[in-house]
């Protein structure tokens, strides 16, 4: 192989990542949202959402409503939540939201999560800076293959490989 | 004509119009290189990568400004934007290069003759459930070369340039068990060039 059939072959391999990659960007910026997919790792929101699920995500402009299933995060916590709102209060002259969360299968509100971290002492409420996409469908069990791959990382190395391996030895 | 035993006899599936093409096209290929004199150029590979890995670029500073910006910001998702925007423009300046102008390309080269540089690009290409071959020759004798005869220099003017189809079945080219016969091959392809030049000095 000389230098152009290497270099052709590795954009052959740059397009497919960026291919996907800028798509979700894409959707990404479509949804107002980074992550428009995110996988239910818990089993807090059963029986509506199970582990595995697959959640499309998207941040609309109107304020967050009372039942509606926010995705947020939790201040130096790294792992987003996925719970419903279950109270809201909405301040009058700044628009701002106090929300209150709650897992469908948890026996009680996350005032508890939000205050675990000593730095979130007396944190009574989230607000929407915290919530990084509200659900507006599923995919039930799809999810499943990611969780898979998270808790063998060795799977994924070696599904990009040979999958970056054909694409660069395909002429 | 110098008999050459060639080194590896081209064998293809003879029932396989995509074998047969790709058979002559490396033939034909081949044969430019070596005794057709030209040099390959590789201009239109090159303006593929160019535009691809430009759109890659774009696509690779637009994700590393979103991951050391926070999403939320105006212009994070501005630059993202222009980034993903851009990425498809190119790949579609990529594909359409492929598609409009390289189209069934399968070489492009030139030589020094004495009339100026003269060019060559070579399409072939072939209809499903049609035993034909056909090959696009373009040629080209560029003016921009000169031609210095004692004191006086004189310049080739303007671009002549020259275009002709010719259309083979593969029959008379693969014997039964579909070997290549070269000798033949190369024949038809100096009768094609001799043609193509011929019309070319009209």
């Amino acid at each position: 192989m000389n230098l152009r059939q290497v270099l052709t072959n590795s954009l052959n391999v740059l397009m497919m990542l960026f291919g996907v990659f800028m798509s979700y960007k894409a959707w990404g910026l479509y949804t107002n949202c980074e992550s428009p997919l995110v996988v239910v790792l818990s089993e807090s929101m059963e029986p509506a959402f199970a582990r595995g699920d697959i959640l499309f995500l998207s941040n609309p402009k109107k304020a967050v409503d009372i039942g509606e299933i926010c995705v947020f995060k939790i201040p130096g916590r790294d792992i987003p939540i996925v719970h419903r709102v279950i109270d809201r209060h909405d301040s009058p002259e700044t628009g701002n939201q106090l929300l209150l969360t709650k897992g469908d299968n948890n026996n009680v509100d996350d005032r508890g999560i939000y205050q675990e971290l000593y730095i979130n002492r007396g944190k009574m409420w989230i607000e929407p800076k915290d919530v990084v996409g509200r659900v507006q469908g599923f995919l039930p069990y799809l999810g499943m293959f990611t969780i898979f791959m998270t808790d063998y990382p060795l799977l994924k190395y070696a599904l990009l490989g040979g999958v970056g391996l054909v694409v660069f030895l395909y002429e | 004509m110098t008999t050459e035993t060639h080194p590896r006899a081209i064998k293809v599936d003879k029932s396989n119009l995509l074998d047969l093409k790709s058979a002559c096209d490396d033939a034909l290929k081949e044969y430019l290189e070596t005794k057709g004199g030209y040099k390959q150029s590789h201009k239109h590979t090159d303006i593929k990568l160019v535009l691809g890995y430009l759109g890659c670029a774009f696509a690779a500073a637009g994700s590393y400004y979103g991951y050391i910006h926070p999403f939320e910001l105006p212009a994070t998702k501005f630059w993202t934007g222009v980034s993903v925007v851009l990425y498809y423009l190119f790949n579609a300046l990529m594909m359409a290069y492929a598609y409009f102008i390289e189209n069934d390309t399968i070489f492009t080269g030139y030589k020094s003759t004495p009339h100026g540089t003269q060019t060559i690009s070579v399409g072939s290409s072939v209809k499903s459930y049609n035993p034909y071959y056909d090959i696009d020759l373009h040629m080209n004798i560029s003016g921009s070369s000169t031609s210095s005869s004692g004191s006086s220099k004189t310049t080739i003017t303007g671009k002549k340039s020259t275009h002709q189809r010719f259309s083979t079945a593969f029959q008379y080219w693969f014997d039964e068990d579909g070997v290549l016969a070269q000798e033949q091959f190369e024949a038809d392809i100096i009768k094609f060039l001799a043609n193509t030049e011929a019309t070319h000095l009209e």
